[in-house]
């Protein structure tokens, strides 16, 4: 990635920040004239987190993906591909409704457990270069496992409005989160993505094969465990904050490796920047989309995502691995 | 001796091998198929951990780091996959060496993506990556599969030009006897995990082998009958 896409990238991202939290700007600078109190605590209380949020999580799920596909050697290897969002909302619905501990930094404790879990389980099945088939299988197999799992932990939890409760924060959502959530999730995410940007030159190594980087002297063992805990730290703390959203950590590294001319490591950088510009959007769409009322930001990703997840199976050749 | 290494062991597949390889040399690595020659070649270029010792010009080349490691010893492995469709001129850089061989006629390749090259093609940049930081020590698993004849030619008397330029020594893995023998300063053989011979000329290396030299190249030793299978 040169400066000038850097820089584009960066601009773009402000510009979609900025929208997030003045759009839509006529009924903001209306609401100022009247109550300028309200407008402020509008726009602080309410829309800066959930920018915040959507950011945050962006460039966690862009950052994480990019890093577990360079560490699959696998394009479509992304945190919801492989289980590790569902490991991570399961363990929040275990360790909320089951183990009955709510304050915030139990939740995101269980959470990032939940998505360890999942992302060890993944690499004990599917092995540390996983053929697509192999690792699409497994990562479906722990999806569909955790899945079921949430859903009889709410079905057995001790409140009967668990599901209720649940299910606006499973499909994933930015909305009503206070600026103290979105530090809990924030701040991990921002230590995932600085580690994990230290560990680029490691990665873009590892795409000569896992010989040849152990021939140059990396620990790959130790890579591998690295890259696996920093993004369980950071997907799981902002899975419970925000939920499930998937997709992101998908697109977001394809789009950075044509940016890097295929370097999967250096990707990361640039996968952040565009996971935070592309989630963030999609909380616009959700924000301004005339519906009447609000839909769950995780389906509006799917909705982008999974067309483009199927094209690109179809697709999947050595050309579109870039 | 520039490289010495005792008693490396990689449980299955390597029994205690122990190697010396003089400044300049080029040792050509035989031995039929499963005999350990790739698990000595990646016991001594760190990979997997064997047990045993590794001395380079006196020290572990095992310990360095990813900035010193590649000026010490590099590793071609046998596979010409890559995962990722990078080009070549960046998969060269990725080996963090700087040289440029004009020999293996890279200027055409080096704006291409590796997925766009043929399989030969592909070889000749991923060989440029082991060669390029210049280092002491060369380990290369079958350089010359894929490799049509003109280029294994070129390919094997650029080693051994590589080898002339300093202090500096090759262990190469080949199945061909013959360009074994030809290029090699001296022949090892492997066998069952262990270094059997020196050499192709004793009686044991048609054991070992199950061929034997005849009038017309090598030919299979008593039609029917697997003398590995008997002691």
């Amino acid at each position: 990635m040169n400066g000038r896409v850097a820089a584009a990238l960066a601009l773009a991202l402000s510009a979609v920040f900025a929208a997030s939290v003045l759009l839509p700007f006529g009924s903001l600078s209306a609401l100022f004239g009247e109550d300028r109190a309200l407008a402020t605590a509008l726009v602080v209380e309410l829309r800066l987190p959930r920018a915040l949020l959507a950011f945050a999580y962006g460039a966690t799920l862009g950052a994480s993906g990019a890093a577990v596909q360079a560490l699959f050697a696998n394009p479509l290897a992304s945190p919801d591909l492989t289980g590790t969002t569902s490991g991570a909302a399961l363990g929040a619905v275990m360790t909320v409704y089951i183990a009955g501990f709510t304050a915030p930094i139990a939740l995101s404790m269980g959470s990032v457990l939940g998505a360890l879990a999942a992302l060890t389980l993944l690499l004990s099945l599917a092995g540390p270069k996983a053929e697509t088939a192999t690792l699409l299988l497994a990562g479906l197999a722990i999806s569909a496992l955790a899945g079921a799992l949430t859903t009889l932990a709410l079905a057995l939890a001790p409140s009967p409005f668990a599901f209720y409760d649940a299910y606006d924060w499973l499909m994933g959502s930015l909305i009503d989160r206070s600026l103290e959530q979105a530090a809990f999730a924030g701040l991990p995410a921002l230590l995932t993505i600085f580690a994990l940007l230290r560990l680029g030159p490691a990665l873009d190594r590892l795409a000569l094969g896992e010989e040849v980087a152990q021939s140059m002297g990396h620990d790959v063992t130790r890579l591998r465990r690295q890259v696996i805990c920093l993004t369980a730290l950071g997907v799981g703390a902002c899975v419970a904050i925000c939920g499930a959203i998937g997709f992101i950590g998908l697109i977001a590294p394809i789009f950075a490796r044509r940016l890097t001319r295929g370097h999967p490591g250096r990707a990361m950088a640039a996968a952040a920047l565009i996971g935070a510009l592309l989630l963030i959007l999609a909380d616009l769409v959700v924000r301004l989309a005339p519906l009447g009322r609000t839909l769950p930001i995780g389906v509006v990703t799917a909705l982008i995502g999974a067309p483009f997840f199927l094209w690109l199976v179809a697709h999947m050749r050595w050309t579109l691995r870039a | 001796m520039m490289l010495t290494a005792s008693g490396l062991t990689l449980p299955g597949r390597l029994f205690g091998a122990s190697i010396a390889i003089a400044a300049g040399e080029l040792v050509c690595l035989v031995g039929p198929n499963g005999s350990g020659k790739t698990s000595l070649l990646h016991a001594l270029a760190g990979i997997g951990g064997a047990p045993g010792t590794v001395a380079l010009e006196g020290a572990d080349p095992r310990r360095l780091g990813p900035a010193l490691r590649p000026a010490s010893l590099t590793y071609l492995p046998a596979s010409r996959d890559i995962a990722w469709p990078l080009l070549a001129r960046d998969l060269i850089a990725l080996g963090g060496g700087g040289a440029d061989f004009p020999e293996l006629e890279l200027a055409p390749l080096l704006d291409r993506r590796l997925d766009s090259l043929s399989t030969g093609e592909r070889s000749r940049v991923l060989i440029a990556r082991a060669l390029a930081p210049q280092p002491k020590l060369l380990l290369l698993d079958e350089p010359t599969a894929n490799l049509d004849p003109l280029w294994r030619i070129r390919l094997m008397a650029l080693v051994r030009s590589e080898l002339r330029a300093g202090n500096r020594a090759a262990l190469v893995a080949i199945h061909d006897l013959d360009a074994a023998a030809r290029y090699g300063d001296r022949i090892v053989v492997m066998d069952r995990g262990r270094i059997a011979a020196e050499g192709l000329d004793g009686p044991q290396v048609a054991q070992i082998f199950g061929v034997e030299r005849g009038d017309g190249g090598w030919r299979e030793l008593k039609p029917g009958a697997d003398p590995r299978s008997s002691p």
